[in-house]
């Protein structure tokens, strides 16, 4: 049950992302990174990974959140560019929904649970099994963590070299 | 789990597309850029808790850090577009062609 | 730039190129070429006009649509095999994803595309940099993985790289897309060897490294960037004609010069390994890079174009740059023929 669940989480994590890849206005696109972002931290959450969840819910969509913000505020157009007529989107979905049936035809292993109970996992699930990541980080990974540190010091000095005008 | 792993390729692959196509705002092609990131660090927190490598379990913050900081790289570079040419259509990227 | 930003953005290609050199991860020398890839954009946008803009654009989408698809084949490769070391690429798929990566990080012919225009976008400076020391860290993971890299692919890209990097050439006017073009061409001349004998493949990378850094050097103390303005560059510094003229001969491979060296040594690896119709092709298509750098040399060594007299006078002014690093570059790059034994024996 709870596979069929992040099953179908995944097909619309796949629909979110031709959403913003057939590229429309950047406003929707935004609006669908966010939706495909959302997604995939309840992925990442129902396979037990709770804190790398809460980690992409809170600082990646947190991020997003202002990329959206500034696309929202760079799109000047009167009626943004959207799904309607856009070959491009229905070429992907025609696509995906092809590849999709060719696993199924070939492998049949989507085997599809109709028994729906709700809190079907409660027993067996346990929290914060991947807080390992943070620990290691924080112990024997400790150069990473410099570097990662380091990273992102010079990334403020690149953008502010970049977006600075000279001459 | 393959069909799950397959979805996710799925969409790293349009994602992949969809930086490719030259059309429309930088803006978009950054985003795919972005949406590349997420599902490759859904494939790799899917990896590590399927097979139980804990000792790469640090891998996928450190993949998310990387992604803030090209995103962070990638909108200066818009910003450095926009204001030299007033909007951020990739077909003004044609001063350099041979 | 200021020289504060400048220290730690060149501290931090170096950080990024001796992280991948020293890493036996996957996940770290992926890390070190994304930090490579990030540290060398300022460079790059430090003129401020919009072709520098637009080369930053194109080297930063380029480079991370490349590293994303790297980590992809890295991720798909744990997946398939749980290994994460960086010489067990056994999967077919990750090891071919992996091969279209770097190949668009070294600039190999059908993802060559972004080479020419970036590098003719910014300051020879940075340009020095992005032919040089960034070829260095996708070579060394090239050269780590080779045993499982799949050779038809590699010699497919070696070929169309060769050929492409002299057509392209030959229509250019502008010393930065020729010397882009020169180094698609050499990058073709290294991957067809690295399958067979990997430390060939370093030699050759090393040999052009030294030759294309003696040539942006020499270029960048007259500021050219165009033939037409290599024209006058007798009366400015005479003794700069003749080291362009030995380094781009040495480019070219011909035979007292440095550069005859590696590809020598190539094409006979090449015919020991009975790939006969290769090792013509590739020779054939140094005809065509020859082709173009002889145009260089007759505009600046061979001729003397017409001027007026008051522009003749300008030899007599003192040099004000330093030109420490030339002359030992031009040595390096021109007369390490004798040394080949020495370089035989290393591999």
């Amino acid at each position: 049950m709870k596979m069929m669940v992040i099953f179908l989480l995944s097909l619309l994590l796949i629909v979110g992302f031709v959403a913003f890849a057939s590229k429309p206005s950047p406003v929707y696109g935004g609006l669908s990174l966010v939706a495909s972002g959302g997604l995939g931290c309840a992925i990442v959450v129902s396979l037990e990974n709770t804190f790398l969840g809460l980690v992409v819910f809170l600082v990646y969509l947190g991020g997003m959140l202002v990329v959206f913000g500034y696309t929202a505020a760079m799109a000047t157009e009167e009626y943004p560019e959207s799904w309607v007529g856009n070959a491009v989107a229905f070429g992907m979905l025609l696509f995906t929904l092809l590849v999709e049936l060719i696993w199924y035809f070939v492998s049949g292993e989507v085997e599809i649970v109709t028994a729906v109970e709700l809190f079907d996992s409660v027993g067996s699930f346990c929290v914060g099994r991947d807080y390992s990541g943070v620990s290691l980080l924080y112990g024997c990974g400790g150069w990473a963590l410099v570097l990662l540190g380091w990273i992102l010091f010079i990334t403020i000095y690149i953008v502010l070299e970049v977006v600075r005008g000279r001459d | 789990m393959t069909s799950i792993s397959l979805n996710l390729i799925m969409a790293f692959s349009l994602a992949l597309a969809g930086v490719l196509i030259y059309r429309s705002h930088l803006m978009s092609t950054l985003l795919c850029l972005e949406g590349m990131m997420l599902s490759l660090f859904i494939l790799m927190a899917l990896l590590i808790s399927h097979f139980h490598m804990l000792s790469v379990s640090m891998a996928p913050l450190i993949l998310l850090v990387f992604s803030a900081c090209e995103a962070g790289v990638g909108l200066a570079l818009l910003v450095k577009t926009s204001t030299d040419y007033g909007n951020d259509y990739v077909q003004n990227l044609n001063l350099l062609q041979c | 730039m200021s020289p504060y930003v400048m220290l730690i953005i060149s501290a931090s290609l170096l950080l990024g190129t001796s992280l991948t050199l020293l890493s036996n991860h996957w996940f770290t020398a992926w890390m070190g070429l994304e930090i490579n890839t990030l540290a060398i954009i300022p460079m790059m946008t430090y003129p401020n006009h919009s072709r520098a803009a637009e080369s930053a654009i194109k080297y930063f989408l380029t480079q991370a649509t490349a590293s994303m698809i790297m980590m992809f084949a890295i991720i798909y490769n744990a997946w398939m095999t749980n290994q994460w070391t960086l010489f067990q690429i056994s999967n077919q798929v990750a090891s071919t994803l992996m091969t279209l990566a770097l190949a668009t990080k070294l600039g190999l012919a059908p993802f060559h595309f972004w080479v020419p225009e970036v590098t003719q976008g910014i300051p020879l400076s940075s340009g020095m940099i992005l032919l040089t020391w960034q070829k260095v860290a996708p070579t060394s993971i090239m050269y780590q993985i080779s045993p499982s890299l799949n050779m038809k692919i590699l010699i497919t890209l070696a070929i169309l790289s060769t050929l492409l990097g002299g057509w392209g050439g030959l229509n250019q006017t502008h010393l930065r897309k020729i010397l882009a073009y020169s180094s698609i061409a050499h990058m073709g001349w290294m991957v067809i060897i690295i399958s067979i004998n990997p430390t060939m493949a370093l030699l050759n990378l090393l040999i052009y490294i030294s030759a294309t850094l003696t040539l942006f050097l020499s270029l960048n103390l007259t500021s050219t960037t165009k033939i037409k303005s290599l024209a006058n560059l007798w009366n400015k510094s005479t003794p700069m004609t003749l080291i362009i003229m030995l380094t781009l001969l040495s480019l070219g491979g011909l035979p007292p010069l440095t550069g005859f060296m590696p590809k020598w040594l190539i094409l006979q690896e090449l015919v020991a390994h009975n790939n006969i119709t290769m090792a013509m092709l590739m020779a054939f298509s140094a005809l065509l890079n020859l082709f173009f750098y002889m145009r260089i040399i007759y505009t600046s060594a061979l001729t003397i174009f017409p001027s007026t007299n008051n522009s003749k006078l300008q030899w007599c002014y003192p040099q004000t740059k330093k030109i420490t690093l030339i002359p030992l570059l031009t040595v390096i790059s021109s007369m390490l023929l004798p040394l080949s034994p020495l370089f035989i024996t290393l591999s």
